[in-house]
Formats: C-alpha cells, sequence, structure tokens
C-alpha cells in the first residue's frame, strides 16, 4: 500500500464532499424530517402531559364532600386533575381568564342529602376555551356520582354512623362505636366476597399502539427512544445512497479509467474512497448522535463513540452494496432508480420507518434479517450500554466479512466498466 | 521505448487491431492516424494496460505491460481523448492527485505542481475549481496531469479535439518541450496537418491494420506526384468509369452516384479536358476540388476514403 497515495486520495475526495455541502443538507434533512413526523405521529413527544385544573367549592366541608373531593385527588386519577379549592367566585374569575378548566361547587348539606337519598345538586362550571379537558372532568364526575350511589347502597348505615360524629362533648368516635361501624362494615365486605373474590367478570386489554412508555430490561423508556436508532439508520442509508454515486461521476468524467492507468492498482484507489466515505460517516454521525443523546438526556453519553464506531461500520457495508448495485447498471439514472428501489423498502422492512417495536411481529423478525435491520439491531443496545466493544465483536466480524465479499465484487465490477470506458 | 507486436485485441467475432507493430523511441514523436473506429484508441487502450491483448506483445521501457503492469505505468503518462478531471477541485488539487499516484509526495510533488502549472499556463488560475475553466484550459490540465510525475513515455490519444486554435498552437509546443527533453511520444490523430507538422514517424491505420509506416519522407515518398480531384454530383457510374479510362495519366480512385474521386498529373491545367469528358459522359458537376499530394492524398490512394469519413 502506498501511503502517500492514500492519503492524497482521502484528501482529494474528502475535498469534493466538501465543495457540495448543500448534498448533505438534502441527505440528512430527509431523513430527520420523516424521524420527525414518524415520532410526532406515534405520540412519542415526552413534553409535558395536559392537566385538568379544578377549582373546587367545597361548601359541604363535610366527611363525604371530603371523600368527593379526595376521589379527584392526583393519586386517584394519575395526576391528570389537579385539584385547588377556592370559592366559586374566584374560580370563575380564574375561568374567565382562561385558566383552569372547570369549576366544582359542592352545596352545603351535600353530605346529609346523600345519606338521606334526597335529591341534590353538584355544579360544574367548565371553560368553553377548552374542548377535551372538562369532558374528561365531566365523565370523572358523573364515575364519582355513581360510585356514591353504590357505596350508599352497600354501607349508608355504617356511612350515617361516621357522618353523626361522636357522641356531644366527646371529640372522637367511642371505641364500641368504632368497633361496631368496623364489624358492620367487615360483614358487608364478607357478604360481597363470592362477587369480589374472585371476580366474575374478567377484562383482557391488548393494546396495539406503541407504548408510551416501555420497560425494556427493567429500564422504562420513552416510546420516541426508539426512532432515534431508526432516524439514524435511515439518515446512514441516504448519505451511504448519495455517496455511491460519486462512481458514477468519476465513471462519467473519465477519472476512474484515468486512474487505472496509473500504477496504483483497482483495490489502492477503492481504499482511498473507503477511508474517505468512512471519515464522512463518523465525522456525520458524532454530530447525529450527539444531537440524539441531547434530545434523550437520560442516554450514557460513554456510549457515543461505540455507536458511533458501530454505525459507521455498518454504513460501510452499506455503501459498498449500493455502490456495487449502481456498478451493475448501465446508466447514471439506471444506478440511481435500482438503489432507490433498493432502499425503500429495505427502510421499511429494516425497521427505520417504523421501529420494530410498533410493527407486526411477523414482519419485526423478517425485517431484522435485512442487512439495515440487522445493522439497527444491534445498534440498540449499544447505545443504552448494554452492549459492550467486546460483546460487538462478533457482529464488527460478520460486517468484516460481508464487506469483504462486496469489497471484492465491487472492484471486479470497476475493472470492467473501465475497460468499457 | 514503446515496443508492439503484431498486437491482435478482438471482441467476440469482431476484431479491432490486427498485427499491429511498431516501436518509438525517446525524443521522438510517433503518430498513428486512422479515421475513427480505424483502432488507434483500442492500440492505446493495449499500450496502458486497460485492456489486455488477444495476442502479441506490448512492452513500455521494457516493461511488458501485462505481466509486469505497474511497472510498465510507472513512467508513462496518458492523455485521454476525453477530458479525466475531477470539476469540483481546482487545477493544483487534480495535479497533486494524478503525481500522487505516480508517487510524487512532499516538497517533489509540490515542486512539480507548479512547474506544470507554470508550463500549462494556468499558475493564475491554480486555485479555481476546473468547472470554471475553459475547454482550452481544461485540455491543457488535462495534458498537465499526464505529465506532473514526468513520464518517459507519453500517450497522447487525440488530445487537440475540440479545442480552440490558441489552446491547439499551445498544447503541441508543449508536446514538442516534452520531446526535446527526451520524452517519448505516441500520439494519435485524424487531423493529418496535424500530423505533419509534429511527427517524426508514422503509422497509418484502417480497420485495425497498419497500412501504411515509416518516417514523414518515407510516407511522402510513396504518395505520387499525382494531383487528387474530387468532383461532386450526378455521374452515371460505368459511363463516367469508361470515358476516364481513356484519360491518359489518370486514375478513378472512387467512383459513386453522387460522387467522384480521381489522382490525375498536373490537374490544374487539365481541368476543362476533365469536365469535358466527364460531361460527355451524361455526368453533371457541381463542386470541384483539387489537392496537392500529402498524407491524405496517400491515405486516400490507400484506402479510397478520406481520413474524417
Amino acid at each position: 500500500m502506498n501511503w502517500p497515495f492514500l492519503r492524497a486520495a482521502v484528501v482529494k475526495d474528502l475535498r469534493r464532499v466538501v465543495h457540495d455541502p448543500w448534498r448533505f443538507a438534502l441527505w440528512l434533512g430527509i431523513p430527520l424530517l420523516i424521524g420527525t413526523l414518524m415520532t410526532t405521529l406515534m405520540g412519542g413527544s415526552d413534553g409535558p402531559q395536559p392537566r385538568a385544573q379544578l377549582y373546587l367549592d367545597d361548601q359541604d366541608e363535610s366527611f363525604l364532600s371530603g371523600a368527593l373531593l379526595n376521589a379527584f385527588s392526583n393519586e386517584q386519577t394519575g395526576g391528570l386533575i389537579q385539584v385547588e379549592r377556592m370559592s366559586r367566585a374566584e374560580g370563575l374569575a380564574r375561568l374567565n381568564q382562561n385558566r383552569g378548566t372547570a369549576v366544582l361547587v359542592i352545596p352545603a348539606g351535600f353530605g346529609q342529602a346523600v345519606l338521606e337519598e334526597e335529591p341534590v345538586t353538584l355544579e360544574l362550571l367548565t371553560n368553553p376555551a377548552q374542548r377535551i379537558l372538562p369532558g374528561i372532568l365531566e365523565e370523572v364526575l358523573e364515575l364519582v356520582r355513581e360510585g356514591v350511589f353504590y357505596v350508599h347502597r352497600v354501607l349508608g348505615e355504617e356511612l350515617q354512623l361516621m357522618v353523626d360524629g361522636p357522641e356531644p362533648g366527646e371529640f372522637t368516635l367511642a371505641d364500641p362505636k368504632v368497633a361496631q361501624i368496623a364489624v358492620s362494615i367487615n360483614q358487608v365486605v364478607q357478604s360481597l366476597g363470592d362477587y369480589l373474590d374472585p371476580l366474575l367478570i374478567e377484562l383482557e386489554s391488548a393494546v396495539d399502539a406503541p407504548p408510551t412508555k416501555t420497560e425494556e430490561e427493567g429500564v422504562s423508556l420513552p416510546a420516541s427512544f426508539y426512532m432515534l436508532p431508526s432516524v439514524l439508520m435511515m439518515a446512514l442509508f441516504f448519505l451511504a445512497q448519495g455517496l455511491s454515486e460519486d462512481y458514477w461521476t468519476e465513471r462519467e468524467a473519465g477519472t476512474l479509467r484515468r486512474g487505472a492507468c496509473t500504477p496504483r492498482k483497482m483495490s489502492s484507489l477503492l481504499a482511498g474512497k473507503l477511508l474517505a466515505v468512512s471519515c464522512v460517516f463518523a465525522a456525520i454521525g458524532v454530530l447525529l448522535f450527539a444531537a440524539g443523546y441531547l434530545y434523550h438526556d437520560y442516554l450514557p453519553w460513554s456510549t457515543l463513540p461505540l455507536a458511533v464506531l458501530w454505525w459507521t461500520a455498518g454504513g460501510l457495508a452499506i455503501y459498498l452494496l449500493l455502490s456495487w448495485v449502481q456498478m451493475l447498471c448501465t446508466s447514471r439514472r439506471g444506478g440511481s432508480i435500482l438503489t432507490n428501489l433498493l432502499m425503500f423498502p429495505l427502510l421499511m422492512m429494516g425497521g427505520s420507518f417504523f421501529p420494530f417495536e410498533a410493527m407486526p411481529s411477523w414482519m419485526a423478525e423478517a425485517g431484522r434479517f435485512t442487512p439495515n435491520g440487522w445493522v439497527l439491531q444491534q445498534l440498540k443496545p449499544v447505545i443504552l450500554g448494554r452492549t459492550q466493544l467486546l460483546g460487538l465483536g462478533a457482529p464488527l466480524g460478520g460486517l468484516f466479512v460481508a464487506g469483504a465479499v462486496l469489497l471484492v465484487l465491487l472492484r471486479a465490477r470497476l475493472r470492467r466498466v473501465v475497460v468499457r470506458g | 521505448m514503446i515496443e508492439v507486436q503484431n498486437l491482435r485485441k478482438q471482441y467476440g467475432d469482431l476484431v479491432a487491431v490486427e498485427d499491429v507493430s511498431f516501436t518509438a523511441e525517446a525524443g521522438q514523436i510517433f503518430g498513428l492516424l486512422g479515421p475513427n473506429g480505424a483502432g488507434k484508441s483500442t492500440t492505446i487502450s493495449c499500450l496502458c494496460g486497460l485492456l489486455p491483448p488477444t495476442s502479441g506483445q506490448v512492452r513500455i521501457l521494457g516493461h511488458d505491460v501485462v505481466q509486469d503492469g505497474p511497472a510498465s505505468r510507472q513512467q508513462l503518462g496518458v492523455v485521454p481523448q476525453e477530458l479525466a478531471l475531477y470539476e469540483d477541485l481546482n487545477a493544483a488539487d487534480n495535479l497533486a492527485y494524478w503525481g500522487a499516484a505516480y508517487g510524487l509526495s512532499g516538497a517533489a510533488l509540490r515542486s512539480r505542481v507548479s512547474t506544470v502549472l507554470e508550463a500549462i499556463g494556468l499558475l493564475d488560475r491554480a486555485k479555481e475549481p476546473v468547472s470554471q475553466f475553459s475547454g482550452g484550459m481544461k485540455r491543457r490540465l488535462n495534458l498537465g496531469c499526464a505529465i506532473v510525475h514526468e513520464p518517459k513515455v507519453l500517450l497522447l490519444d487525440e488530445p487537440t479535439v475540440g479545442v480552440d486554435p490558441q489552446s491547439r498552437v499551445r498544447l503541441l509546443e508543449l508536446v514538442r518541450e516534452l520531446v526535446d527533453a527526451g520524452t517519448c511520444v505516441l500520439y494519435t490523430t485524424h487531423y493529418m496537418e496535424e500530423a505533419e507538422a509534429l511527427c517524426d514517424r508514422l503509422a497509418i491505420l484502417d480497420h485495425g491494420r497498419i497500412i501504411a509506416a515509416g518516417t514523414l519522407n518515407e510516407l511522402r515518398g510513396r504518395v505520387s506526384d499525382r494531383d487528387l480531384v474530387r468532383l461532386s454530383g450526378q455521374f452515371p457510374v460505368e459511363a463516367v468509369r469508361g470515358a476516364l479510362e481513356a484519360l491518359a495519366e489518370a486514375e478513378v480512385l472512387q467512383i459513386e452516384e453522387d460522387q467522384l474521386r480521381l489522382a490525375i498529373q498536373a490537374a490544374g491545367s487539365r481541368l476543362p479536358e476533365l469536365f469535358q469528358v466527364v460531361q460527355q459522359a451524361g455526368g453533371e458537376i457541381r463542386e470541384t476540388n483539387v489537392a496537392r499530394p500529402s498524407l491524405e492524398s496517400l491515405f486516400i490512394e490507400l484506402t479510397g476514403k478520406e481520413l474524417r469519413e
């Protein structure tokens, strides 16, 4: 190997690449745009969750109104509803300023009315500027209302005892009274045992959509993480396809043929090109991965070098494949059409447009056998730090073998096209 | 320096080059003449190792181009017929890359790059992208890329095709300077005037075979002192042929319904006689062309057709 020539060949190709930076904008812009759209479509945004702000005016201040308030609490609704106590007037003033979702007024005598099965009206005033959150509050209130009805049916007497409170002159319920309530509730629960344990209704749910949070080996990952390696692979494919067209540029310019008239062997010319392409992949890879790690701030930065190494190695193999396909064609246009015909189905199947996790299982299984799918499958654990350099040895060896075979095929093809001119 | 012996190149049933032999020495320009498709570029491709000969032997500076390819190409410069440049690089970068491809590096490479830039008149445009160059400038750079490593043997495959007259003169001057410095040049062209002005020895190719070879004087000696006359118009072939056979010191080289070529002694003074014979035989003359004896007339005498056909 002639090192000064190799250096000159790398410098030559890098200068030519830098000469046209707009090509990169195109090659990288398209996958990033598609990736962003797909992430958005899949609801993968990790931004703040919308919350309903409920202003509560509890004019009853009873045990039951407290229980009602508790039903709306953060713990019960998974943080969807935030309750703040204030007067009706103050709540309405906030709604008028488009702050908050609704005002709930629990009138005085609410608890007693429930116990005595008398009609009582809960007032829910909603913010007309909001559409979805007020509807959620109405649904929750309806559920609570039904819950109160059934609890009263089952535990009406016990509730009455609790509402009656301690005897005059006492601060707490007397022990016999507490025992009486506890025994009574226990008897009710036992009588309902046949229905509750086991539950007579079995509910089975299946979720087709990708989870918003996924447990993978005990670590919770947001859905948008799965788009990161997919988008990176898409960018790699676009980059490799664009760079592979350079063989046509050299062929049409006559420089490939001229190169074959020098004492340098075709493998030396190819080595220069491969090194230049590796530099391009690595440089672009560092930028893209750094952006991804910044966005997903839970990812360990220590995994970035190995992730870029694997990405670059995978990119080289894909580049060699596409270059060989380009040179099989008889025109630049033919090469472009054929590589695009190859690229888009592989991107679809190989988990770049849709992550494997969001695909039907049969398609995901098949996609893992595509070249880019296989590279992608190894990339995820590398990013997460679950695969170290030693663990990547066998896959890197596999890539090396595939690359070597493709290199031999490409070299043979280039010799033929150089003779043909 | 260049030895070609019984070179044959065959593609399937098509024989592109058949039994071609010649030698070219240092400080000499060997011209390979012939019309398009005569086999000139195929011969050049065999010389620079792009095409393996079907049979025969090609040696550059004693190295067989098949057995010892890299060594035979080390002292060889090739100027291809089509431009072969990186248009997105500048002139200096192009020269530096091709110099490195021939083993130059460091200070030696930088020195050669600036020497060649000066020689081809592009020193002041060295940092401009080649895509902004005119056709003539690109042709000069195309030559520069082939001589940056100071080759002992230079193959020029029709280097002046499509070049403006000013750039052509500059290119031919450069070639002469290289030859004066001891370079062996193989020059292919279909411009006879260029070959006559430039080449020391020549071989004329047609249909893959050498039909004439020698020094310029030897080839001129083979041309008879008869002028070449070409008539265009309408000619009843048999009647005109018969009438011209009776004409003294005239030989019909080619006759078709719309064209007639003949070699005739002192054509200038015998044109009226010629016109009368042709018209009496039923021919109608629309255009007349008389040429003095030259390599072109030799080619026409040997093949019955013009070089540019």
